[in-house]
């Protein structure tokens, strides 16, 4: 009888104390950064691009603002659909309310930011880490969106505050006898699904992973003709140009 | 720990103390409850017949699972082994007066297969049952009773990654005080019984814009007696649960219905001793949301000491 006195003194006892332990066990987590133009090498501040249509363009001034970036698994899309197909079809036959819990995506970094394109090649910026479910992820989904003051590396002067892209800077064509100033901003959003070796996390697989997006700006201005072009083609091109550009793989 | 943490966690050990008090006065060698109430039935912690000055403890061990949230996007999983003590003292032949002191370890489960595991106090409750009505003083058939009580913030609250608070579902506690009131039938037919109850917990406002859900919980239960030393009980529990607060928001994944069936088995190996097992099974989850509450099991052991 006396052992059972003593036992729910245990608890007692633990409330008088108040004690209580705590431990955590880190779980899956890939890390995102975004690293400076690996090309054309910065010199004097100024990083220089030949053209394929024989321009030679100065950027003297340049940002991108990237708005989020997410994992995208490797999964079959056919079968995906399937999936979801059959999800509601059961769904018409045993009725669930859903609502989302608060806490945001797992595989999504929210986090906007803003890129120097002339920041020294060894240089990145570390977006932050995701905490995704156990998967085989085959790719990035990078989000390039209007800057706002809360990303990271918003330049203090504001100057990219509702922009995506802004480069400055001057082209000369060979049989053109002085540079030519130019501006080109952009204000648009875009995605861009960037594929690298899978990647399977998990308990038998790998339990963390870098992630680096990079990019090189030596054919952001190829098949444009800067004096014939008008300021819209000339945007699209360098848009469409960037995008194919830019390159997701481990760190 | 707030102000009415610190307040909780004096209250709780005082009280613990008071009991460990209660149980250490001498007591007869043999406190035959069956002869002190005239009722042979074999019965669980709170559906007890009272007497003036029965004094009853027991130990429970219980697990159960929880989860809350969406698949492969936040999902909370819960895993919880409890361990409650329990002194149930009847200082008037009309009232019982039950403290319930809960020993805590959880372990919860993220998405991407982080961990957490914590052991520690749960939210100490102080019930009364005052019996309004008997249909005789001894070996009563009929029995009506009024239940108040109340838990108290006695738990640490939980928070996950970020600093972040955990969801009000995958708690210890409320951290908030949260009085009960409700109502309770109990009927002897030796060797049948009967036990309805339900009860209405207002889960009051806690920190930082938490609120539990306030619920309404109700239990038909009725038990048939095998053998003078076994009894099987079989019931329904069942809880009808508001929006729980998180950040002064409601919960998308609170709130709701949920029922159990259950089964009990009870022994008495021995004169004041009772041995009993248990399991409830979720039969009807239209909880709110994503949220899915999984088998109970529990077993534990009585002894009436007067």
């Amino acid at each position: 009888m006396r052992v059972l006195l003593a036992l729910p003194a245990l608890p007692a006892l633990a409330l008088i104390l108040g004690c209580g332990t705590s431990t955590e066990e880190a779980g899956l987590s890939v890390s995102v950064s975004l690293a400076a133009p690996s090309s054309p090498a910065l010199e004097g501040g100024v990083r220089t691009i030949r053209t394929d249509l024989g321009y030679e363009v100065r950027i003297e001034r340049g940002y991108l603002a990237t708005g989020s970036v997410g994992l995208l698994p490797c999964g079959d899309q056919h079968h995906h659909h399937l999936q979801e197909l059959g999800s509601r079809l059961l769904e018409l036959l045993v009725p669930k309310a859903y609502a989302h819990h608060t806490g945001g995506s797992p595989i999504e970094l929210a986090v906007g930011a803003v890129e120097s394109l002339l920041a020294p090649s060894d240089a990145w910026i570390a977006l932050g880490s995701l905490a995704p479910p156990p998967d085989r992820y085959c790719g990035l989904r990078l989000t390039a969106s209007p800057a706002d003051g809360s990303n990271i590396g918003h330049p203090a002067d504001g100057e990219m505050q509702g922009r995506t892209l802004r480069l400055e800077g001057t082209y000369q064509h060979d049989d053109a006898a002085e540079p030519t100033p130019f501006t080109l901003d952009a204000a648009v959003s875009f995605d861009v699904d960037l594929h690298f070796e899978a990647i399977d996390l998990g308990p038998a697989g790998d339990q963390t992973a870098s992630l680096s997006i990079r990019k090189a700006l030596d054919t952001w201005f190829d098949g444009i003709d800067l004096e014939a072009d008008d300021d819209d083609a000339i945007r699209a091109a360098v848009l469409s140009n960037l995008q194919a550009s830019l390159i997701a793989s481990r760190r | 720990m707030t102000p009415w943490q610190r307040a909780a966690v004096r209250t709780g050990a005082l009280l613990a103390a008071l009991i460990l008090g209660l149980a250490s006065f001498p007591t007869k060698a043999r406190a035959c409850a069956v002869c002190s109430c005239g009722d042979p039935t074999l019965t669980t912690m709170g559906a007890e017949q009272p007497y003036q000055g029965r004094l009853r403890a027991s130990l429970e061990g219980s697990s159960r699972t929880d989860t809350v949230g969406a698949e492969g996007v936040d999902r909370l999983h819960l895993s919880e082994r409890r361990l409650d003590a329990r002194i149930a003292w009847a200082p008037h032949e009309r009232a019982f007066l039950l403290l319930t002191l809960p020993l805590l370890s959880r372990t919860v489960e993220y998405v991407n297969l982080a961990r957490h595991n914590t052991n520690a106090m749960g939210d100490v409750e102080l019930h009364a049952r005052i019996f309004l009505f008997r249909d005789r003083d001894y070996d009563a058939r009929h029995l009506v009773s009024v239940l108040a009580g109340v838990r108290l913030p006695t738990a640490p609250l939980q928070r996950g990654k970020g600093g972040a608070l955990l969801p009000i579902e995958l708690q210890s506690g409320t951290g908030s005080f949260a009085p009960a009131l409700g109502l309770a039938y109990a009927h002897f037919a030796f060797p049948w019984s009967l036990y309805v109850s339900a009860a209405t917990t207002y889960a009051t406002p806690g920190p930082e814009g938490f609120r539990a859900s306030r619920t309404l919980a109700t239990t038909v239960a009725g038990q048939y007696q095998l053998h003078s030393t076994f009894g099987l009980r079989l019931g329904v529990d069942s809880r009808l649960e508001g929006k729980s607060l998180e950040g002064g928001i409601a919960s998308p994944d609170s709130g709701g219905w949920i029922s159990f069936a259950a089964g009990e088995l009870l022994w008495s190996p021995s004169m004041d001793w009772t041995l009993y097992g248990s399991v409830r099974l979720p039969v009807w989850n239209a909880l709110d949301g994503h949220h899915l509450e999984g088998p109970i099991f529990g077993t534990g052991v009585s002894y009436d000491f007067r």
